[in-house]
């Protein structure tokens, strides 16, 4: 399949306000995809309509070839919100176990795809603590631990590293790159600009509009900047005067 | 500090500095209550409410009960008939029951007029005898303690009051549901459905408000699961729950507090599982309206006490005036508390209080639209 995802003009309102603009790209499958933007750009709003969860005012949309919000698609997706969004009270095991029953992960290879994601995430030893009494660092951990627990084709994570330390922020990406090897698409979305350019790809949003979408040795040629964050304010500066 | 200059930490200690940090968390509280504007209407109103309820309640005053009067054997009808009517009127002037003559239909069966619901209690006048020694029947239905009691203390007031122109007779009394109810086994049938039902809502109120303010309902709805199943799954968790929670209530009031039962526990439990999933679903519609655990503790007053005060729990719907008696037709309580109270005390079967169950499913159906309602808007 070419495309994980494919948007064409896509708008999204809420009320008055225009969270999302009349954005087309295609996401390729199988790569680490960045959604790049301030806050309050959209990129939230983006991920929440990929995740079927809430649906376009305009425009067209499709997700793993098909309608998001889909059974099908939603089996086939995983999904990180940018709330911690666990069952606090729970061990980490019973809230990967509890998703993995939610995806349909047949029993008999429930466990052993437990412990898997379990080291991935480095959390084997914490694996029976409460979320609640865990630190903050090793908490964000089982979201993304729960979001990889059914194996998903494609892996969409609002803002995966807000609030981690570099140390761990750093093994985040590797996970990231490692998953892309295996043909998984990676969207992620972040504000932090030096962590954009580990990304295939990027998309750079403001203001609910795709300002520029490309590679990000790409973006820094067309835009003739020397990094990132002066790119991202060259393509900003370009539409503003358009 | 050889200069005096006092120390800039000086602020930091002290009676002074501890009554300012109180200060401002009692400040702090007062606004967020403040900006809270449903939670403020909530202390003025729902005080008021309850408060308004018990006052009309507490002017009930039960119908007296229905006291009917056999006549002696046929052989002595002018004497009999003449007794009859005496007792009648002394009974009468207690102002304590509402006396009659046995209806000439049952006059083969006395008892058949009690459990038809005709008389709550009948007595049986028997021949006058020179001995004096034949004592007066008394059947009775006995599942009201407190009609026990005043059908007991109007035919002792009665008989005291005297008909001198008879011998003194002694008194028989037979209970048809089981002798000598206390008022704790009149309240064990209520206790088992409002105790299943308060807990199932409760906890479903908060849980689904903590999955919808957590944030794992929107991990839920991102997840291959329906606004159905996750009505039935939850349906399902607290099912369970009602059901130990039954068994606990139920094995504590039979064998902890002795209280009498009649009926199956078969029957007890359809009741309890339509309560479990009224609860529930109504537990998830309305936790889409509370923003946070404190709004959510708010539905007790509103939703669980007029229910606990109203439906047949303390007075008998039956006894209430039009307007009371409205409210309690209204509420889903009252029908199984009338359903259990029939199948406990009376030892009736599901199919004598399939009215009941019927109107107690309609409730339940009604909870299942809304709270499907609910989800698929919380989505």
């Amino acid at each position: 399949m070419p495309y994980a995802i494919e948007m064409e003009d896509v708008s999204r309102h809420f009320g008055s306000v225009k969270a999302v603009s009349d954005m087309t790209m295609q996401v390729p499958a199988g790569l680490t995809f960045g959604l790049i933007g301030p806050n309050g750009s959209g990129k939230t709003t983006l991920i929440r309509m990929v995740a079927g969860l809430i649906s376009p005012t305009r425009g067209r949309l499709r997700v793993l070839g098909r309608h998001p919000g889909e059974r099908t698609v939603a089996i086939r997706t995983g999904y990180m919100p940018q709330a911690d969004a666990l069952y606090r009270d729970l061990p980490v095991r019973e809230n990967l176990n509890f998703f993995a029953t939610l995806y349909g992960v047949p029993r008999a290879a429930r466990k052993a795809r437990i412990e898997e994601v379990l080291a991935l995430v480095e959390m084997l030893e914490y694996a029976n603590r409460p979320v609640e009494t865990l630190s903050g660092g090793m908490k964000q951990r089982v979201p993304l631990a729960c979001a990889l627990v059914h194996s998903p084709e494609l892996v969409l994570l609002d803002e995966p590293t807000v609030g981690v330390d570099p140390e761990l922020r750093r093994t985040f990406w590797n996970y990231f790159r490692t998953l892309a090897s295996q043909g998984v698409t990676v969207v992620v979305s972040t504000h932090h600009l030096d962590e954009a350019g580990r990304c295939d790809q990027l998309a750079l949003m403001r203001g609910g509009r795709l300002l520029a979408m490309d590679t990000p040795a790409a973006l820094l040629q067309r835009s003739g900047q020397p990094d990132l964050e002066s790119a991202f304010l060259h393509f900003a500066g370009v539409t503003n005067h358009a | 500090m050889p200069d005096g200059s006092v120390p800039a930490f000086s602020k930091q200690t002290g009676i002074g500095a501890s009554v300012g940090r109180i200060a401002g968390l009692s400040r702090r509280i007062i606004r967020q209550l403040a900006a809270d504007h449903r939670t403020l209407g909530f202390v003025i109103a729902a005080p008021a409410l309850i408060m308004t309820l018990l006052y009309f309640l507490t002017n009930i005053t039960p119908a007296p009960p229905v006291v009917a009067v056999q006549a002696a054997a046929a052989k002595d009808l002018p004497a009999a008939a003449a007794w009859q009517a005496e007792v009648i009127t002394a009974l009468q002037k207690t102002g304590r029951v509402e006396a009659s003559k046995l209806s000439p239909a049952y006059a083969e069966e006395p008892a058949k007029a009690v459990t038809d619901g005709q008389a709550y209690a009948v007595l049986i006048l028997p021949s006058p005898s020179p001995t004096g020694s034949q004592p007066v029947q008394v059947v009775v239905d006995g599942s009201d303690p407190t009609a026990n009691q005043t059908v007991l203390a109007a035919l002792s007031q009665a008989m005291a009051a005297g008909q001198p122109a008879h011998p003194p007779v002694s008194v028989a009394v037979q209970y048809i549901h089981a002798a000598g109810f206390k008022l704790m086994d009149f309240f064990a049938p209520v206790f088992i459905p409002f105790f299943v039902f308060f807990f199932t809502f409760l906890l479903t109120v908060v849980s689904f408000l903590r999955e919808r303010t957590g944030g794992t309902m929107e991990r839920l709805f991102a997840s291959p699961i329906g606004a159905a199943e996750i009505i039935l799954g939850y349906l399902g968790g607290f099912l369970v729950f009602a059901l130990i929670e039954s068994l606990i209530v139920l094995f504590f009031t039979i064998y902890v507090l002795k209280i009498h039962y009649q009926g199956s526990l078969a029957s007890i439990f359809v009741v309890e599982v339509f309560l479990t999933v009224l609860g529930v679903n109504l537990g998830i519609f309305l936790s889409t309206y509370a923003k946070n655990e404190l709004q959510a503790v708010q539905f007790i007053p509103v939703v669980i006490i007029p229910q606990a005060l109203l439906a047949e729990t303390f007075w008998k719907v039956s006894d209430m005036s039009w307007l009371l008696r409205g409210l309690a037709d209204a509420m889903p309580l009252t029908y199984s508390n009338l359903a259990l109270k029939d199948i406990m005390l009376r030892g009736k079967s599901l199919g004598d209080v399939a009215m009941y169950l019927v109107a107690l499913g309609a409730y339940t159906l009604l909870t299942v639209g809304l709270s499907a309602v609910a989800v698929r808007r919380a989505r």
